[in-house]
C-alpha cells in the first residue's frame, strides 16, 4: 500500500488519460478566454495562436471586477464562516442527541435541501426589503446561510454518525461539559468534512447569480457573476471577456480546493490517531 | 424571521450598509439617484446616463443590466416588494411579463401621455406602450429584420437579391447548389425559430390588410376568429417548408443556436442568416473584412407585396411609486429628443419608429430602406399578442415542423388553440 | 453489500457506525441547534410556506388581485400536455444522471484515493468543471455538440449518417446531450464526497487484509464500500434531488427545445410564473417538484436503512 508499485504506474497513466478527456471542455474554456473575441467567431475550437491576454484586462478594467472581487470574497467568507460553525454545532445535536428529537429536527433542515427555489423567492425577498437590507451585502449574507444550512448539516450530520463515540463517552467520563466535549473531541474529528463543506458551500455560494443581482444589482456591491454577466448580450455577447472573466473567478475556488484537499487527508489521519 | 433578525444584528458590524434606491431627493428638483434597469446589450443607456448626469448636476443614474430571463424575473420581484428601480425596460404590447401593457394593467406604471415627445413617436409605437388610451412607455427604436448577407459573396456566386417567392425558391437552390447555406438559421434559439415564418405572415396579411393591427387593437378582428390570420399563419409555413425543401437553411438548423448561425456567415460558410438588426454588429465584429447589406423575404410572387418586419428595440417606462418619480421621467424625457433617438437606433443598429425627411439608414441597412422610407414595414405579430403562451407553442411547433414531427395543420391548430387559452 | 456480514474486520478499533444516542447523547442540550433552526425558519421555511400558498391562487404575480382557488391549478396541471411529459422529463434526467454520475464519481474516487502522484492535480482539474458557472459550460457544450463540431465528427467516423449525430438538436438525443452535461459538471461533486468519506478508512484495515491475501478488489467490497454508505446516500440524495431541479443546463442550451423534448418541471415552473404572467400556476408546479423530491427521497432512505 505504502510502496508506488508497477499497478500503481499503471493506475496513474489511466487515470492521466481519463482526466485528459475529462478536461477537453476545459480546454475550450480556456483557449476562448486567450482568444480575441472576433477569432473566437470565426473558428470556436481552435487553440489560441498566440498569448492574448486583453481579454482579462478588459474584464478586470471595464468590467469592474476588482471591486466585485472583494465584495464576492468578503460575502463568501462570512456565509461560510457562519455555515460551518452553525451547520457543525447543530448536528452534534443532530447525530448525537438521545431518542427521536434530533433526527426529526434533522429531517425538516435536510428537506429544506428539496423546496424548488422558486416557491420562496418572492416572500423572502419581500422580507429583506422590509427590513431594509436590499442593496446592503448582508441581505445576500443572511440568504447563503439559510439557504445552503441544508447540504451543511446533511454532511455534518451524515459524517458525525459514522464517528465513533467512545471517545467522546471517554471525555464525558473525564467530566468534560457539552461544550468541551465537542470543542475538543469533536470538532478536530470534523477537519476533513469541514473541507468539504466549505469547498461545496463555498462553490455555489461564489458562482451565485440570480440572487445577488435580485439584491444587490445597481449597488457597488454586486459579486463576480453579476458583473461577468453584464458581458453576457442579448443579441452581441463578448464571450473573449466572459471567459476571461470566468477563468478569473475559478482561480481563487479551484486554488481553495486545491489547498484543502492536500490538508483534509493529512489533518483526518493525525486527528484520529493523536 | 428571528433568524433573520439575530444575524443581521450579529453581520451588521462589519457590513457597510449602503442603501439603493433613490436618494432623499426633493420633489420639484431634477437631482439625486435614480436606478435604472434594463435587459443588456442597450449600448446606448450608458451614454444616456452619462449625458444626463453631466447635463444635471447633482443626479446620478445607476445602470443595472442583466440577460432577459433574469431580467424579467428580478423586476417581476422587485415590483412585488416595491423596491423596484425607478426607469425600467420594457416590452411593447402584452406579450411577456415585463410587457407594458400588462404592467400597466396591474397599475405599477406612471402615465406619459403627458410628455413632449409622445407627439412625435408615431401611433404604432404609442399603440404598443398604451393602455386604457394612456401612454406608459418611451419606444426608442426599432430593429427591421431580414436576411443579413455577404455582399461580395453575392456577386462571386451570381445570384441576385430574390422580389418574389418563386425567385427566393431558385435562389435558394442555386446558392445551395455551391456548397453554400443560402440563410443560416439558428433554430435551436427559441426567439429566433418563428422570425421567418412571422416575416412572412407579415407580407401575406398586410398586403391584404394594411389596417390589420388597427383592427386588431379595436376588436374588428380577433386572433381566434380572423380568417385572415389563420389563413395567412398556414400559407406562411407551408411556404416556410418549402424553403426548408429548397434548402434555404443549412442542414440540422435545429442543432444551431443564434451564435453559432451567424457564425456561419462570418466564417463564410453562408450567404446571410436571419436576423434581427442588433444582432448585426456582433456579425460584423466577427469578420470586419466581409461588406454586409439585408433584404427582407419575399412570401408572394408580387414584389410590391413585401412588407419589412420590425421588432420593437428598447422601451422604457417609468416605476409610479418612484421616490424619484421627478427625475425620473426627466430621464426619460431626455432619452424622447429626437438627437437621443438617433444615438439609439444608429448603437443598436436599428432606425427610429418614424422614418423623417431627414432620417438616415445606416450601411449594412441599405437594402431595406426603400421599404422603411415607404412606410411598408409592420411590428412582429407577438407583440400584439395577448399571452406569452402562444409564442411558446409556436416556438416548439415551428421546431417539430422543421424536425419533420408536425404537420402545417396541427401546428397552426396549436397556435390557435394556445390563442384561445388567454 | 451483501458481503458485509463475511468481513470480520481483524482490529475493530472503530465501530463501523456510531451508536445515536447512548451515554454521549444523553446531555447534549438543544442549544446547539438553535441558531441552525432560527436561521432556516427565517429563510427557508417561513419563505417556503408564504410562497406555496400560491400554488392554490390565480395570481398572476403582479398586483394585489389575488384569488383563492383550490386545487385549479393542479387540475390544469395534470390536465394539460406540457406537465407530464416535463415530468417524464425530469423522471428521465434524474435517473440517469443519479446513478451515471455516481458511478463515475465513485470509480474517479477509487482511482485517486490511492499513492499515485499526481492525484491531487487530477481531483483539482476533475473537480473545476464543478466551479464553473451552468451558462458558460452550455455555451461550451454547444460547440462540441453542434453540427459540424467535434463530437458530430467523432460520431461520424464512427459510422454515423453523413454530418454525424445532431445531439441538441434532434428530440431523440436532446435530453441526452443535458445528461451528459450535466454528468460532466458533477461528477467531481460526488467524487469529492466519495473521497472525503474514504478518508474513514482505516489504512491499518486495508494493510491488514492485504496481508491476509484480499486483492484490491475483494479489499474495496469487504471493507471500503461498506464503510462508503453514507457518502453513498448523501450523494445518491444530493445529485437526486439537483436533478429533479435541473434548469440552468437547460435554460443554457435547449432552452427546453427541439419541439418540448427538454422540458423539465423546473424550466416550464420558471416560464409559467416568471414569464407568462401565470405565478399561482408556476408554484403549483414547484409543490409538484418538492412533493416528488420527498417521496423519492424517503423512500430511498428507507432502502439505504434497510439493509444496513
Amino acid at each position: 500500500m505504502k510502496k508506488y508499485t508497477w499497478r500503481t504506474g499503471v493506475l496513474e497513466a489511466v487515470m492521466i488519460l481519463v482526466t485528459a478527456a475529462f478536461v477537453f471542455p476545459l480546454w475550450l474554456l480556456v483557449s476562448v478566454g486567450f482568444r480575441p473575441s472576433a477569432e473566437v467567431s470565426l473558428n470556436p475550437v481552435a487553440p489560441p495562436s498566440s498569448l492574448y491576454l486583453e481579454n482579462f484586462s478588459t474584464a478586470w478594467e471595464e468590467g469592474g471586477l476588482g471591486p466585485a472581487f472583494i465584495n464576492s470574497i468578503y460575502i463568501t467568507a462570512i456565509s461560510v464562516a457562519i455555515l460551518v460553525v452553525v451547520g457543525a454545532c447543530a448536528s452534534y445535536y443532530f447525530s448525537r442527541s438521545r431518542g427521536k428529537a434530533g433526527l426529526r429536527w434533522f429531517a425538516i433542515v435536510a428537506a429544506g435541501m428539496m423546496v424548488p427555489f422558486q416557491i420562496g423567492v418572492l416572500p423572502l425577498y419581500r422580507v429583506i426589503t422590509d427590513l431594509g437590507l436590499a442593496g446592503n451585502p448582508v441581505s445576500l449574507i443572511i440568504f447563503n446561510a439559510g439557504i445552503h444550512l441544508p447540504l451543511t448539516v446533511i454532511l455534518y450530520t451524515g459524517f458525525m454518525r459514522q464517528l465513533p463515540a467512545e471517545y467522546e463517552e471517554a471525555a464525558r467520563v473525564d467530566g468534560a461539559s457539552s461544550f468541551q466535549t465537542f470543542w475538543r473531541i469533536v470538532v478536530p474529528l470534523l477537519l476533513p468534512v469541514t473541507g468539504t463543506v466549505i469547498v461545496l458551500d463555498g462553490v455555489s455560494i461564489w458562482n451565485e447569480f440570480f440572487t445577488p443581482l435580485l439584491y444587490l444589482g445597481g449597488t457597488p456591491n454586486v459579486t463576480v457573476p453579476v458583473q461577468i454577466y453584464s458581458f453576457v448580450g442579448e443579441f452581441n455577447t463578448h464571450w473573449g471577456q466572459v471567459f476571461a472573466g470566468l477563468l478569473m473567478a475559478s482561480l481563487p475556488i479551484l486554488l481553495l480546493f486545491f489547498a484543502f484537499q492536500r490538508y483534509m487527508i493529512r489533518s483526518f489521519g493525525s486527528g484520529l490517531k493523536g | 424571521m428571528v433568524g433573520a433578525v439575530v444575524l443581521t444584528a450579529a453581520t451588521a458590524l462589519t457590513a457597510c450598509g449602503s442603501g439603493s434606491g433613490s436618494s432623499s431627493a426633493s420633489k420639484d428638483a431634477i437631482t439625486g439617484t435614480i436606478r435604472v434597469s434594463a435587459q443588456t446589450d442597450q449600448p446606448y443607456l450608458q451614454d444616456a446616463a452619462n449625458q444626463f448626469e453631466k447635463l444635471h448636476p447633482g443626479t446620478k443614474v445607476q445602470l443595472v443590466e442583466s440577460p432577459s430571463n433574469t431580467y424579467q424575473t428580478t423586476i417581476r420581484a422587485q415590483l412585488d416588494a416595491k423596491h423596484a428601480p425607478d426607469v425600467m425596460f420594457v416590452w411593447g404590447g402584452a406579450g411577456n411579463a415585463m410587457a407594458t401593457q400588462q404592467l400597466a394593467k396591474a397599475g405599477m406604471l406612471a402615465d406619459l401621455s403627458d410628455r413632449p415627445w409622445v407627439k412625435n413617436m408615431g401611433d404604432t409605437a404609442n399603440g404598443l406602450v398604451s393602455y386604457d388610451n394612456k401612454v406608459y412607455a418611451l419606444n426608442t427604436y426599432a430593429n427591421p429584420t431580414g436576411v443579413f448577407y455577404n455582399t461580395d459573396m453575392l456577386s462571386k456566386l451570381g445570384v441576385s437579391i430574390p422580389k418574389t417567392f418563386t425567385e427566393l425558391l431558385s435562389f435558394c437552390k442555386d446558392v445551395s447548389s455551391k456548397g453554400i447555406v443560402p440563410i443560416a438559421m439558428g433554430n435551436q434559439t427559441g426567439y429566433l425559430n418563428t422570425e421567418v415564418p412571422l416575416e412572412l405572415v407579415n407580407t401575406l396579411i398586410y398586403s391584404k390588410n394594411k389596417n390589420f393591427a388597427a383592427d386588431m387593437a379595436s376588436g374588428k378582428e380577433k386572433w381566434t376568429t380572423s380568417d385572415l390570420w389563420k389563413s395567412s399563419l398556414t400559407k406562411a409555413h407551408e411556404l416556410y417548408l418549402q424553403m426548408n425543401d429548397a434548402k434555404c437553411f443549412q442542414a440540422n438548423s435545429t442543432g444551431y443556436s443564434d451564435q453559432q448561425a451567424r457564425q456561419l456567415v462570418a466564417q463564410e460558410k453562408a450567404l446571410g442568416v436571419n436576423i434581427i438588426s442588433a444582432a448585426a454588429q456582433g456579425v460584423q465584429q466577427a469578420n470586419p473584412k466581409i461588406k454586409y447589406d439585408m433584404f427582407e423575404i419575399p412570401a408572394t410572387d408580387n414584389p410590391d407585396d413585401t412588407i419589412l418586419t420590425m421588432n420593437t428595440g428598447a422601451s422604457y417606462a417609468v416605476n409610479k411609486d418612484s421616490t424619484n418619480l421627478k427625475t425620473a421621467i426627466a430621464f426619460i424625457d431626455f432619452m424622447g429628443e429626437d438627437k437621443q433617438l438617433t444615438a439609439a437606433s444608429n448603437a443598436a443598429f436599428g432606425v427610429p419608429y418614424k422614418a423623417g425627411p431627414n432620417t438616415t439608414v445606416m450601411d449594412g441597412l441599405k437594402g431595406i430602406e426603400p421599404l422603411y422610407k415607404a412606410d411598408k414595414t409592420a411590428l412582429w405579430a407577438t407583440n400584439f399578442w395577448p399571452n406569452a403562451e402562444v409564442k411558446q407553442v409556436m416556438i416548439a411547433q415551428d421546431q417539430n415542423l422543421i424536425l419533420g414531427k408536425t404537420n402545417v395543420t396541427d401546428a397552426v391548430n396549436a397556435i390557435q388553440k394556445a390563442f384561445a387559452g388567454s | 453489500m451483501v458481503i458485509t456480514t463475511e468481513t470480520p474486520p481483524r482490529s475493530d478499533t472503530r465501530p463501523r457506525k456510531a451508536v445515536r444516542g447512548g451515554a454521549a447523547g444523553a446531555r447534549i442540550p438543544f442549544w446547539f441547534a438553535v441558531p441552525c433552526l432560527l436561521i432556516f425558519a427565517g429563510v427557508v421555511a417561513y419563505p417556503t410556506l408564504q410562497g406555496m400558498y400560491y400554488a392554490f391562487t390565480d395570481w398572476t404575480g403582479l398586483g394585489s388581485d389575488i384569488h383563492f382557488n383550490g386545487i385549479d391549478n393542479f387540475v390544469k396541471l395534470f390536465s394539460s400536455p406540457e406537465a407530464p411529459e416535463a415530468l417524464g422529463h425530469t423522471l428521465l434526467i434524474a435517473a440517469s444522471v443519479t446513478i451515471i454520475q455516481n458511478l463515475l464519481g465513485l470509480l474517479l474516487a477509487i482511482g485517486l484515493h490511492s499513492k499515485i502522484k499526481s492525484r491531487n492535480v487530477l481531483r483539482t482539474l476533475l473537480f473545476a468543471p464543478v466551479v464553473m458557472t451552468p451558462v458558460i459550460v452550455g455555451y461550451v457544450w454547444q460547440f462540441i455538440f453542434v453540427p459540424g463540431g467535434p463530437f458530430a465528427s467523432l460520431t461520424e467516423s464512427l459510422g454515423a449518417p453523413v454530418g454525424g449525430l445532431n445531439v441538441l438538436g434532434d428530440p431523440a438525443f436532446a435530453i441526452w446531450g443535458i445528461i451528459t452535461i450535466v454528468i460532466w459538471q458533477h461528477a467531481g461533486y460526488s467524487m469529492v464526497i466519495f473521497l472525503a468519506g474514504m478518508q474513514n478508512v482505516p489504512d491499518e484495515l486495508l494493510e491488514a487484509s492485504a496481508l491476509d491475501g484480499a486483492n484490491a478488489v475483494q479489499r474495496f467490497f469487504w471493507i471500503t464500500w461498506p464503510l462508503l454508505r453514507t457518502p453513498t446516500l448523501i450523494n445518491v440524495t444530493l445529485s437526486l434531488i439537483s436533478s429533479m431541479k435541473l434548469f440552468d443546463q437547460v435554460m443554457a442550451t435547449t432552452q427546453g427545445g427541439p419541439g418540448n423534448a427538454t422540458q423539465t418541471l423546473s424550466t416550464l415552473l420558471f416560464s409559467e410564473a416568471f414569464l407568462y404572467n401565470n405565478y399561482g400556476y408556476g408554484i403549483s408546479l414547484g409543490l409538484i417538484v418538492f412533493i416528488l423530491i420527498a417521496v423519492i427521497s424517503f423512500g430511498q432512505m428507507r432502502l439505504f436503512r434497510e439493509r444496513d
